[in-house]
């Protein structure tokens, strides 16, 4: 379980790290060409690795919504850049946070999308609750000092 | 009428954020973890590619061009977020996945703000700040008590 917990927060930090690069790329391109280029390296680099490593077979008797997420990520990814200029960073990754809070929550306790189901107890909405608070308070960016 | 549409484009865009993670992990349980990771950027690249298709021009093929190669990492490390996105999820559920990446990104960008990297402005921590973290952890905390 530690482990699980040590390599999600390490995936937490290569997260940050790449929205930053990403901030970067879409600056100098826009945001989606910045994605596909993204999509693109990432698909040339799971390729490669798929050279030398197999972790499954592919078939494709499955819902369609499971081959979906790479489509949803780049709706995401045009929505975030139509609403950033109109509502402002801290506001749209307050409201994203809230919603992806909430979504997994009720993926969680239903089973949704394929996956088993983990059902959501009283402390864990109380947990799901703080989570958000403190995403809230900590986002907030003081003043500047000069 | 922009700004309550740009609201719901946010609102939708998070539940969004989260079906993917749980989407991809049962593509990864059901073909292999890296097969889903390289299915689920081709898909991606295809569409983004379909979206901008009248786009494709010179100044921006110019633009691509002229950008640093550092710059071009995202794909790279997206592949290894996706690859263990999909081993973990399955196991520790979506919610306390969250939390946690919810957590470090929370930490990793007040650092950043109080150590100027990247030569952002600096934004010392707060009171305010140090609270919300405190608050963060107790939360993911509650969580994980769920599956312990």
């Amino acid at each position: 379980m530690i482990v699980l917990v040590l390599v999600t927060a390490v995936n937490g930090v290569l997260l940050s790290w790449s929205r930053l690069i990403n901030a970067a790329l879409g600056l100098r391109v826009g945001a989606l060409p910045s994605s596909l280029i993204n999509h693109l390296v990432g698909t040339v680099v799971a390729g490669l690795l798929l050279l030398v490593i197999r972790t499954g077979t592919v078939r494709f008797d499955l819902p369609l919504y499971y081959f979906c997420g790479g489509l949803l990520g780049v709706l995401v990814v045009c929505g975030w850049n139509y609403a950033l200029p109109r509502i402002g960073n801290t506001f749209l990754a307050i409201l994203v946070i809230g919603t992806q809070i909430g979504g997994s929550a009720v993926i969680d306790h239903f089973g949704l999308l394929g996956g088993a189901a983990f059902p959501i107890s009283t402390s864990s909405i109380t947990g799901l609750a703080l989570l958000l608070i403190g995403a809230i308070l900590a986002q907030a960016r003081p003043q500047v000092t000069p | 009428m922009e700004r309550p549409l740009s609201i719901a484009t946010a609102v939708l865009s998070g539940f969004f954020v989260a079906a993917i993670m749980r989407i991809n992990a049962s593509l990864g349980e059901a073909i292999g973890l890296l097969e889903a990771t390289f299915v689920v950027h081709l898909v991606g690249s295809i569409f983004a590619l379909f979206l901008m298709a009248r786009r494709l021009n010179r100044p921006l093929l110019r633009s691509v061009v002229a950008t640093p190669l550092p710059l071009f990492a995202g794909g790279a490390i997206g592949v290894c977020i996706v690859w263990v996105g999909n081993w973990v999820i399955p196991k520790l559920g979506m919610a306390f996945s969250t939390g946690i990446v919810v957590v470090t990104t929370l930490f990793f960008s007040a650092l950043a703000d109080h150590y100027q990297w990247l030569g952002m402005p600096r934004f010392p921590m707060t009171r305010r700040r140090w609270v919300g973290l405190a608050c963060a952890v107790a939360g993911t905390w509650l969580i994980y008590g769920r599956i312990a």
